[in-house]
């Protein structure tokens, strides 16, 4: 039968498909290809050229169309592997999802012959399993349950199977210290793994770390690499690209999901904001898949409804493994709270300032203005309650961008410009004081202590007070030796003088820019906060540091927390309380919940909801003492 | 009329040119990526040819009776005069002759050295109509190319496509051309129309998102109209513009999850549009509406009832398959059993311009007039329509009670706020004010009956 017929080849990186013309195809069909396909390209009278994902998620209406207006078709073998690769991926995916039960998969026959090394935890070996039997797996585990180990297992099983060659993993610079020491923990003898840094790929490497805006630069050499021999592409705190093709990380990731061989995603917290965040993750596993499987109020515009997400949870049971806080099997933290009285010239600046600002705000406002208005407030409030020095200086330039403020405006002539110039040259601020105490009891027990303040200024004065204990320093102002290899002070260089050098007693560290990557539950069990913010995800997270997988069993953790009586330090105490309940639910639940948790870039706010301000309102007004 | 022959023409504007005085006219005109400067000389009307592919007259010629004329010698003088007539009916055309008759010639036309006019057609018909003799023309030299003289063209086209207005179809094949004979980008085409105001991200962006809808808008009248084996002309589809972007619309919507519904829907609308269906019921035709509303009503209907399962089940695709669809999955869409009113629209598209219409009835094939099932069909519709917002209305009562006392309470606390800054006004009328207050009051009460009585 001689019809006119389209042509259709496949282009390997980025994944394009070319649709041509042949000879006899009508104008109005040329026109309908390019009505569902697009009209980009050279010669769009002639050849179209298809993103694969919009040519994959756009076939239904072929077959109608080429018998109606008798064209035929003509693919090119890669074409032709991409509909049948679509094809029982759809298949597999709907058999997961209808069937439910996976195949048993024999973990330690299949690593046996391997160079995997690590033992593994229970919870980590049932992940394991679970995420085996399937071909594209996620760990949505909560942070510290060792998802890197789980997925360095999933790599070396799936080499010794012969199903892939070697792995890619996507990850924020951030969160590469942990793949190189894992890497070492994990195998012996241990495959090459080399840091992208945009130049030339390492030939030898076997695994290759690249982070999210690397991979939008330099996208074609990281594709081709990928696809030129089978691989396994890794998304690990995969939730960064739930913009999906909307944003740039998720249309880099999104394209290069057609290239890998087998794709596994890692993090703790699958949908920051609602369920609806899991479509573009869900569709990094299951290309084109995402839509047709999640529940479809889920998918709309606009705010999903509460229990949305226990929903979705349910459709995609089969498809993720989550290890909830509890399992990891810890034992809770002991904590203290320190007061100290609000008492001298202290309190006098303490009441003056509540004054300057009580009568500032329409207590009854929500809105952005307010909350970044009071955000500053809070910053004031913060410094006056710990150390009323800084009211005077304002931020440190290395503060966090949330932090950045300027010096507490006083007119020249007021009572408060008096106190201030008085305070410095008469008092040290009571909790300086009460933690130099504590530093030394632990010192003398040879416990060394890692020690919490959002402010620099307060760090650097600790490091001068503190200077016989040698104090290791991080916060924003401490390159990364990953974004500056040749500074003379790195974040890395500071860590490693805390673990190994005996001398040195105490860390000095700044929330925002002490992350995920970093653990010291080897080295330190006694964390003091000089004072924390209304961030409770920030704050949790800062005690995981030294409260984490690894810890000995009867490890005890002691966290201290410092406390101005009657300042906004209570209302912190009362709201952090709150949240952290609320958020240690949240990561006790086996299903899918909206969580966030801060990360570098994300870092988050000082007063981050709505009865933070009620709360902040009262104190200011006076209506919270007690 | 009188047209020279095309040897009579070169000649005739090879001697202007030559004739043309050093300070004589010039003008500058875009020409490959610059400017360049070309004589303009006086020409008699006779020595120029309306050029057949105008483009405000494209979706007229192409439904026209004298199509083929035109096509075959373009240059002839029937085709000429075929031309000219569809020049004169354009929207703008009056406009344009009572500005020649007041204030002559301002810009001059261009044209081939043949003498083909690259713009000032509809100029030319309308000298013509006022009796005027002669054109000022911008003559391109004989070695000029195709592509050159196309790439003018599109220029000029441009500068006049941002001054007067096209109709829907026209520009839709408009940007169609400039896709497929300009080989222009979907950016650079939403950058030429203005779509796009910049060529910041944003702006391309949303350009872009216009060209490509102009794309499906005509992809979409072009499948209705080959269904319809080519009898309904373009002209019928003017009107229809904001009816099918919303077609289209629901259409993209629908088509990623569930390709067979959002067909089956688009059909459906257009089968409203077909029967002259107004906007607010077409807005009304959801995936639920062809089975659920529809074709109850067309049971309902003397006219229609028997021929409910012929007109809206789905037929197998016709004759063999053609090659290379074997791979493609077979389509497990959602909707797949559900009706499909793929043969009503293909029933009243291929029947346009008959006067009848024949159906399978239980004793054989019938005749019935178009014009009857077009009104039985538009009937069902509408009351299907009125069916499916009387249902919703349904769903909203039940909410009514709730959203009216939610406003009166908002109401009068806004009046409690606009009472406190007005009582101090002399002329405030407080007793009327009181009076209504008490009014209020009484109906409050009542309302509070009623929860007491039905606890």
């Amino acid at each position: 039968m001689n019809v006119p017929l389209i042509h259709i080849r496949a282009q390997a990186v980025p994944p394009l498909v070319e649709v041509q013309r042949g000879d006899g195809v009508s104008d109005t069909f040329w026109l309908l290809v390019r009505a569902e396909w697009g009209s980009d390209g050279r010669v769009p009278s002639r050849s179209i050229l298809v993103p694969v994902e919009r040519f994959l998620s756009r076939l239904s209406w072929l077959p109608p169309a080429c018998n109606r207006y008798r064209v035929g078709i003509d693919w090119d073998s890669r074409a032709e592997e991409l509909i049948r690769a679509a094809r029982s991926e759809r298949e597999i995916l709907t058999e997961i999802l209808i069937e439910g039960n996976l195949p048993r998969v024999d973990v330690d026959a299949r690593l046996a012959p391997g160079r995997f090394r690590r033992p593994l935890r229970p919870f980590q070996e049932r992940d394991l399993d679970h995420v085996l039997a399937l071909p594209h797996g996620a760990n949505f585990s909560v942070p510290g349950a060792g998802k890197t180990a789980v997925a360095y297992a999933t790599y070396e099983a799936e080499r010794l199977a012969g199903r892939v060659r070697r792995m890619l993993v996507v990850a924020p610079l951030s969160a590469f210290s942990a793949w190189m020491e894992e890497v070492g923990l994990c195998f012996e003898p241990v495959p090459v793994v080399s840091r992208y840094d945009g130049t030339a790929i390492d030939p030898n490497a076997e695994v290759l770390l690249v982070n999210y805006q690397r991979l939008i630069f330099s996208y074609s050499d990281v594709a081709e690499w990928v696809g030129s021999a089978p691989t396994l592409v890794i998304l690990d705190e995969a939730h960064r690209m739930k913009r999906g093709w909307s944003g740039e990380w998720g249309t880099a990731c999104l394209n290069l999901a057609y290239l890998a061989q087998r794709r596994d995603i890692l993090t703790g917290t699958p949908a920051p904001q609602s369920a609806r965040d899991l479509e573009a993750l869900l569709d990094f596993l299951w290309p084109n898949q995402a839509r047709r499987i999640l529940p479809a109020d889920v998918l709309l515009a606009g705010i999903a409804p509460p229990e949305a997400a226990r929903r979705t949870a349910e459709v995609i049971r089969p498809l993720f493994v989550r290890t909830t806080k509890s399992e990891l099997g810890l034992q809770p933290p002991q904590y203290q709270a320190v007061r100290v009285p609000l008492e001298g010239l202290h309190a006098d600046i303490y009441r003056a300032l509540l004054d300057q600002h009580a009568g500032h705000f329409d207590l009854s406002r929500r809105d952005r203005v307010t909350f970044a208005q009071m955000g500053e407030v809070v910053m004031y409030l913060l410094e006056a309650a710990t150390n009323p020095a800084l009211l005077a200086a304002g931020s440190s330039r290395h503060d966090p961008i949330q932090f950045q403020h300027p010096p507490l405006e006083v007119p020249p002539d007021s009572r408060l410009a008096d106190l201030l110039a008085n305070y410095g040259r008469y008092e040290t601020p009571r909790k300086f004081a009460e933690l130099a105490r504590m530093v030394e009891a632990n010192a003398s027990l040879g416990r060394k202590t890692l020690i919490w303040s959002n402010f620099v200024r307060n760090l650097e004065t600790l490091r001068r007070m503190l200077r016989r204990y040698r104090p290791a320093m991080i916060h924003g102002g401490v390159p990364s030796e990953l974004t500056q290899p040749a500074a003379p002070e790195t974040r890395e260089s500071h860590l490693a003088q805390f673990r190994h050098d005996p001398q040195c007693m105490v860390l000095l560290a700044n929330p925002a820019a002490t992350g995920e990557g970093v653990s010291l539950h080897d080295v330190c069990h006694d964390a003091i906060y000089l004072e924390r913010t209304f961030n409770a995800g920030q704050y949790l997270q800062s005690v995981d540091r030294i409260h984490r997988l690894g810890l000995a069993p009867d490890q005890e953790t002691r966290i201290t927390l410092l406390l101005t009586s009657g300042t906004v330090d209570d209302v912190v105490d009362r709201r952090v309380r709150d949240k952290a309940e609320r958020l240690g639910s949240m990561l006790d639940d086996r299903g899918i919940v909206t969580m966030s948790l801060p990360d570098e870039e994300d870092y988050g706010p000082a007063i981050d909801d709505e009865e933070d301000l009620v709360a902040l309102f009262a104190h200011l007004r006076g209506d919270d003492a007690d | 009329m009188a047209i020279m022959s095309e040897e009579a023409r070169i000649k005739r504007i090879a001697d202007a040119v030559k004739a043309h005085p050093k300070d004589g006219e010039r003008i500058s005109l875009p020409w490959q990526d610059t400017q360049r400067v070309f004589p303009v000389v006086k020409l008699e009307l006779e020595a120029l040819v309306l050029n057949p592919n105008s483009h405000r007259i494209r979706a007229q010629l192409e439904s026209h009776p004298q199509r083929e004329v035109v096509k075959d010698s373009p240059y002839g003088e029937e085709a000429q005069e075929v031309i000219a007539v569809l020049l004169s009916e354009t929207e703008h055309f009056e406009d344009l002759r009572n500005n020649l008759r007041e204030e002559g010639q301002r810009d001059p036309g261009v044209v081939t050295h043949k003498g083909l006019l690259v713009n000032a057609n509809s100029r030319l018909v309308a000298m013509r109509d006022l009796g005027q003799n002669y054109i000022r023309v911008a003559v391109l030299p004989p070695d000029a190319t195709e592509a050159e003289i196309t790439a003018l063209e599109l220029r000029l086209q441009m500068q006049r496509e941002l001054k007067q207005e096209y109709t829907f179809t026209n520009e839709l094949l408009f940007v169609q051309e400039l896709t497929t004979k300009y080989n222009r980008s979907p950016e650079q085409i939403a950058l030429d129309l203005r779509w796009a105001a910049s060529r910041a991200p944003r702006e391309l962006e949303k350009g872009k998102a216009r060209v490509e809808q102009a794309t499906r808008l005509l992809s979409m009248i072009r499948d209705v109209q080959e269904i319809s084996g080519n009898t309904i002309p373009l002209a019928d589809f003017d009107e229809k513009r904001q009816a099918l972007i919303e077609i289209d619309q629901l259409y993209q919507e629908l088509a990623r999850r569930e390709p067979e519904r959002a067909r089956k829907v688009r059909d459906t609308r257009l089968v409203g549009v077909l029967v002259g269906l107004g906007y607010r019921e077409l807005r009304r035709v959801d995936e639920d509406f062809l089975p659920d509303y529809m074709i109850p009503a067309m049971e309902d209907s003397d006219l229609l009832s028997k021929h409910v399962p012929v007109l809206t089940s789905g037929r197998a695709a016709p004759g063999d398959a053609v090659p290379g669809l074997e791979i493609l999955p077979t389509p497990e869409s959602p909707g797949a059993e559900e009706p499909d009113p793929a043969p009503l629209l293909e029933l009243l598209a291929k029947s346009r311009g008959e006067s009848s219409i024949e159906m399978t009835g239980e004793d054989g094939p019938i005749l019935l007039t178009r014009e009857s099932v077009i009104d039985s069909v538009r009937t069902a519709m509408e009351s299907a329509a009125e069916e499916a917002r009387a249902d919703e209305r349904a769903e909203n009562r039940l909410q009514a009670p709730i959203d009216l006392v939610k406003e009166a309470d908002r109401k009068l606390r806004k009046a409690l706020k606009s009472y406190e800054r007005m009582r101090k006004v002399g002329e405030f009328d407080h007793g009327k004010f009181a009076y209504i207050v008490r009014k209020v009051d009484r109906t409050v009460e009542q309302l509070k009956d009623e929860i007491a009585k039905h606890p």
